[in-house]
């Protein structure tokens, strides 16, 4: 005869409950997870995409980045306005050539958005914002230039582009 | 005493709290900023005015004060702009140095507290200067950033404008 029959030993027998899965320290650390994300959250318009090899300036700056055209210069001093590489100056020099592209398509970007902003109600009027994307190397006297010919076609607002430091 | 069966204390069962809902939305919301998360913090510097134009005589008032920051590349110049009488010179042997940073920011916040109201300065560098240099030039001027600033004090000049 088997042990369990008897009943001496009946009560011994433990009750298996439902099997429930602890959650409790998964959540914690989830929580966690959430505030850091929430903490880290910028509203920014705008998503830049910072081309490879280009380090931007490091600044205590906390203006998050508004909607304007991108005009990058890279290390190599390659300038790509709006994805669009436009030219390569050279070092310590600036060419009458180089302005006269940069304003060119500065000029075409500029008619393009008035002319959406005429044609819709819903497209955002010229604002004259340019966003600064620059390599930190990069001397004054060609971010100036920049400034100067953006401002010849009418693109008053600079905006420099910087990354928390 | 006897006790009728149904008066007897019946047992309480424990039961857990459902999480698994809470465990839903959180793992959504997390899903949500990861995917529009930003691994670098990007923000800007402003330079809302247009590029500085030199002004008329007339607009030059003898008592008006227009700071002017030069930077060289081994040197920071403060003057009034309007009167070009230097403020302050402050040398810069390392750029990296955090003392040069602060020296800078005293003295712009020293100017700062003799003409309150004062918001624009006018910047002008060395065209060797670097960028990531002028950027940390930008910084002194537009924050103080000395420890336990009152937030309304935190601002000094903000309305950057390049020379022409």
């Amino acid at each position: 005869m088997s042990r369990k029959r008897f009943i001496r030993f009946r009560t011994r027998r433990k009750n298996k409950g439902d099997f429930h899965l602890e959650l409790n320290s998964l959540l914690d650390v989830l929580v966690i997870l959430l505030v850091f994300l929430i903490k880290n959250y910028t509203t920014s318009e705008v998503e830049l995409m910072i081309p490879k090899g280009m380090q931007i300036p490091l600044s205590i700056s906390q203006t998050v980045v508004h909607k304007g055209v991108t005009v990058q210069m890279s290390k190599d001093r390659e300038i790509i306005i709006s994805d669009k590489l436009v030219t390569k100056v050279q070092k310590n020099s600036w060419s009458g050539k180089d302005s006269i592209k940069i304003k060119n398509e500065l000029m075409a970007i500029k008619d393009r958005i008035e002319q959406l902003n005429i044609e819709s109600d819903e497209s955002a009027p010229f604002s004259g914002v340019i966003n600064l994307l620059m390599d930190r190397s990069i001397d004054y006297y060609h971010i100036k230039k920049i400034m100067d010919v953006s401002a010849e076609v009418g693109f008053e607002q600079f905006k420099f582009i910087v990354i928390e430091s | 005493m006897y006790k009728v069966p149904s008066a007897r204390r019946k047992k309480r069962k424990f039961t857990p709290l459902n999480l698994i809902p809470i465990l839903d939305v959180v793992f959504i919301l997390i899903f949500f900023l990861l995917a529009s998360a930003q691994l670098l913090r990007i923000f800007e510097i402003g330079s809302d005015l247009p590029i500085f134009r030199v002004s008329t005589k007339q607009d030059q008032k003898e008592d008006q004060f227009e700071l002017k920051v030069t930077v060289n590349k081994n040197s920071v110049l403060l003057t009034n702009y309007k009167k070009g009488v230097l403020i302050k010179k402050i040398n810069v042997t390392d750029w990296e140095n955090e003392k040069t940073m602060k020296d800078i920011n005293e003295a712009l916040i020293s100017i700062k507290k003799s003409h309150p109201d004062e918001n624009r300065v006018v910047v002008t560098a060395q065209r060797s200067v670097s960028y990531q240099d002028l950027v940390m030039v930008l910084d002194n001027v537009r924050t103080n950033n000395q420890a336990g600033v009152k937030e309304e004090d935190k601002f000094l000049f903000r309305q950057i404008m390049f020379e022409e």
